[in-house]
């Protein structure tokens, strides 16, 4: 009798069968040779080589004062590289980036001003910003051209449009800075939302979870 | 033929017999056909509206009716608690009432079976629940498994006594085996409804306050509580009107198992208490919501510990000879026991489920005058067919215990 | 002359009966008394009362269940809504990874999402929530969900964790799905049968994401704010009592596009892939961050992932 009240009651449980079949659940894993170890100091170019291609948006239409040597000709304004206070142009800029270790000749090429310049002084256009930025910001590159950091648009399927470093960032006042956000949830049709309590009600017992938030 | 033809006498008797009374007996049913009609209406408005009319949320979105629900399917699965004396034990008293507990157990499937469909958002949508037609989800789904065990058990409960009681009516010969037999299907039946509908929360792991071991037993013991102590009142009321005699020993038998049931419910509460609030972290909030508040919301926790003193109450009354046998003190104490199951077992397991959600809201509940008529609605037709089903079977059982029965009351 | 009495005494008594039965249906009638809300619901075909199960549907009957559901959106919203059936891509399973690092708690993503979605309109609903958490906690119950639209973000000392659907591997609300109405896709998005779900909110109860929303009401829709480029799996209006959810925008998606929430996301912090695809930037994030899941020792399997720099 007992033997068979225990057989009915085993009987009795269902199983979750759904989550008993695990092999339809394929690996996200690829096998360890399939990629190589974080490089380090090494050349953006050869980094950016190693990585799916991708494109950016082009940035110099969205520049106002683009091209520079619309003002910037050689003989009409010269470059002045002394570090002072700007007079005439340029005065909205504010030049927070590198905490007074730069100056516009840092990253804008003295000599062709369409161009910005690596610090070894090649040129590097509008357009690869990033070449410019990942000189410092090594492993940002790195996540940006891997897709880690900054932002994919269009599709997510092939052709990778990646938005350049100064379409999020002012190169300037890089730091992004804090906004109010969009309005907080509501609760459904009908109800009202839940009122902060009128007066913390002291536990009725002490807990440690209690104690543990206090500290 | 003849058994189709005796089958409609037995059906035209019952019918006969269920809508015979008096004044009183008229009062009664106009008063549940008011609560009935105005629980329909109230619900056609639910129909038109939505569910908008409900105070449940995204938030917390079982309430009221799943309360009654699985409060339920508690009373019904206890009417195994004269089937097994009764058929399996042939005690004697048993047998001649186990009749009212499964007449109880037909009304408490049919109102958590209504307590489901109100809640449901699309009840124009229940035919996909039909294999073939539609798409049932069983094994995987636990509400499958429900829909089984309900149905099942409502028809056992039908079948059985059904059974009996048209060969009694016509002094033939009921197969034995057939009797013993579906009586021990249905013990294991009354014990699975009430284990799945456990299962139907426990199954939930994002819920650590459902996903417990002990809710299953818990169920049951609180069902085996609640239960028998709605049919002690039950026989208590009909003994008192002298509608039909009940012998005291039954009530007697029914009231150590409540006693029992009660005390082995309230260990487990004990034990719950403990490993939710010794070292209570995240797991536990719902718990700390229910019996202490959490962050200073607290609207259940007057209502759980008046739960909980009742059970206690009923408990003492109940375990103590001398109160347990004083007939008008046991009607207290298993009215106590009823009213203190029900808060425990329904709202006060149900609703801190919710609270806070799985991703950390407190966002409380509270039903709307919506949800309590539908569920008085409801509880009215089951009180219906409960009376109907009773004014049926006692005139039956009369015919059957000939004058012994007045000589007694 | 007495039995004439008796009969009728009878048929006094049973009239009294009736009247009093009828009496009680009526008081009961008016004690229902009704609610405030208005009931909106649309005008519909008889087929669509009748309308199989999205998979059992052979093509010839999808087709015509799409254009029965396109008169009645015409008509119900006098727009024309297009309901597309694009089928998953081949090799092709959807992964998304977040960035807490990145995310500054803007909440553009939630509106980007309820302005494609179709979602209930005034008060909207949202299938993203943004939590607001103190740093050196990780504990969701301590999260502030409501952070004030009035104040900047990030707060000092503040971080920032979105939750939407995470589309499991292993879905806990698919297994407890009554009539299969619910379902994980070939490229891994947990999909609703709006046309089939029957509102029992189970599917609710088992998601530990919080990532489940139900129609308490026929949805707010109002015509200017209706994103006519839906698909029948995904985005396409709703009525009351049923369930919704997060489905990676599948019908962006499944075109190639990105989902509202990466597009709208002004820090970059989302990054949504093909998991597949062993070049893709998600397996990039993957295999080279240190990712962590939501609650996975509930073995959900999510296939959304938390990162931080």
């Amino acid at each position: 009798m007992h033997k068979w009240i225990l057989l009915g009651l085993l009987l009795l449980l269902p199983p979750n069968l759904g989550a008993l079949d695990l092999s339809h659940i394929p690996s996200t894993r690829s096998n360890p040779e399939d990629f190589s170890p974080a490089p380090q100091n090494i050349d953006p170019l050869s980094l950016i080589k190693q990585a799916p291609p991708f494109v950016v948006p082009d940035r110099t239409e969205k520049l106002l004062t683009y091209p520079c040597t619309g003002c910037h000709t050689q003989g009409i304004i010269k470059a002045n590289p002394k570090i002072r206070p700007l007079q005439m142009m340029h005065q909205e800029i504010n030049l927070v980036h590198g905490k007074g270790r730069f100056w516009c000749t840092t990253c804008h090429s003295t000599y062709e001003r369409d161009n910005l310049t690596s610090l070894k002084g090649q040129p590097i256009g509008f357009n690869q910003a990033y070449l410019l930025c990942g000189q410092c910001h090594q492993h940002r590159l790195r996540e940006f051209i891997y897709g880690a950091h900054g932002k994919r648009i269009g599709s997510w399927e092939e052709n990778r449009t990646l938005l350049n470093c100064t379409e999020c960032h002012n190169p300037h006042v890089p730091q992004i800075k804090p906004r109010k956000p969009r309005s907080a949830p509501a609760v459904r049709a009908g109800l009202r939302p839940m009122k902060p309590p009128i007066q913390e009600h002291p536990p009725f017992w002490p807990s440690n979870l209690d104690d543990y938030q206090r500290h | 033929m003849k058994t189709i033809k005796n089958i409609g006498q037995f059906t035209l008797f019952c019918a006969e017999h269920a809508f015979k009374g008096g004044k009183i007996f008229w009062g009664w049913i106009f008063f549940l056909v008011f609560l009935a009609s105005m629980g329909l209406f109230t619900y056609i408005e639910q129909w038109r509206k939505g569910m908008v009319t409900t105070g449940l949320s995204d938030q917390v979105s079982w309430g009221l009716y799943v309360a009654n629900f699985t409060y339920l399917v508690g009373v019904a699965a206890a009417a195994v608690m004269l089937v097994v004396p009764a058929y399996i034990f042939h005690h004697k008293e048993a047998k001649r009432v186990v009749i009212l507990g499964e007449a109880l157990a037909v009304a408490a499937c049919v109102m958590a079976i209504l307590f489901v469909s109100v809640d449901m958002g699309r009840p124009d949508r229940i035919w996909h629940f039909t294999p073939f037609l539609g798409k049932f989800n069983w094994p995987s789904s636990l509400l499958t498994w429900d829909v089984i065990v309900l149905t099942g058990y409502l028809l056992i409960n039908l079948c059985l006594p059904g059974y009996i009681l048209y060969h009694d009516y016509y002094d033939s010969k009921a197969d034995q085996r057939i009797i013993n037999g579906v009586a021990l299907l249905s013990m294991f039946w009354a014990i699975s409804i009430h284990t799945i509908t456990a299962f139907l929360f426990v199954s939930n792991t994002a819920r650590p306050f459902w996903h417990s071991a002990l809710s299953a037993p818990r169920f049951l013991a609180s069902a085996f509580t609640s239960g028998p102590a709605f049919i002690i009142m039950t026989f208590a009321l009909l003994h008192k009107v002298k509608i039909f005699h009940i012998g005291w020993n039954i009530i007697n038998l029914l009231a150590i198992i409540v006693s029992i049931a009660m005390q082995i419910n309230l260990v487990m509460l004990v034990a719950e208490l403990f490993t939710e609030l010794y070292n209570a972290g995240a797991h536990s909030a719902s718990a700390q919501y229910l019996f202490l508040g959490l962050k200073g919301y607290h609207n259940l926790v007057p209502i759980i510990w008046t739960g909980i003193l009742l059970n206690l109450g009923a408990a003492i009354l109940l375990m103590v000879k001398k109160t347990r046998e004083n007939h008008k003190i046991l009607f207290l104490a298993c009215a106590m026991a009823v009213v203190g199951v029900w808060i425990e077992k329904g709202p006060g397991f149900v609703i801190p489920g919710y609270i806070p959600t799985p991703i950390g809201e407190i966002f409380e509940y509270a039903p709307t005058q919506v949800e309590v008529q539908v569920s008085l609605g409801i509880l009215a037709i089951g009180g219906l067919i409960f009376t109907l089903m009773l004014k049926t079977l006692i005139p039956l059982k009369a015919h059957e215990l000939g004058t012994n029965t007045s000589s007694h009351g | 002359m007495t039995k004439n009495k008796q009969i009728q005494d009878k048929a006094k008594r049973l009239s009294l009966k009736i009247l009093g039965l009828g009496a009680a249906v009526g008081a009961g009638a008016l004690a229902s008394d009704s609610t405030g809300y208005p009931a909106t619901n649309p005008e519909k075909e008889w087929g669509e009362h009748f309308q199989s199960h999205y998979t059992k549907m052979s093509p010839e009957e999808v087709k015509e269940a799409v254009a029965r559901l396109e008169r009645r959106y015409k008509s119900q919203y006098d727009k024309e809504i297009k309901v597309a059936t694009t089928p998953p891509k081949e090799h092709v399973l959807f992964g998304y990874a977040l960035n807490i690092t990145r995310c500054k708690g803007y909440r553009e993503c939630v509106k980007a999402c309820t302005e494609v979605n179709n979602q209930d309109k005034n008060p909207n609903m949202e299938y993203i929530r943004v939590l607001e958490l103190d740093r050196g906690t990780f504990n969701l119950e301590e999260a502030s969900h409501y952070y004030s639209a009035e104040k900047e973000v990030p707060a000092p000392g503040k971080f920032y964790l979105p939750i939407q659907c995470h589309q499991c591997e292993n879905p806990p609300c698919v297994a407890t799905c009554p009539v299969e109405a619910t379902w994980k896709e070939p490229d891994g998005i947990v999909v609703v049968d709006y046309n089939w779900c029957i509102g029992c909110r189970m599917c609710m109860n088992a998601c530990p994401y919080w990532a489940r929303r139900f129609n308490w009401r026929n949805p707010n829709l109002p015509k200017d704010k209706i994103n006519p480029d839906t698909h029948y799996l995904s985005n396409r209006p709703r009525e009351k009592g049923v369930m919704e959810k997060c489905t990676f925008c599948l019908q962006r998606t499944r075109k190639g596009e990105m989902p509202a929430c990466q597009a709208a996301c002004p820090t970059g912090a989302r990054v949504f892939g093909n998991l597949l695809d062993p070049k893709s930037e998600i397996r990039w994030v993957l295999e080279n961050k240190t990712v962590f899941r939501l609650k996975e020792d509930l073995n959900t399997q999510p296939k959304f992932w938390y990162f931080s720099d």
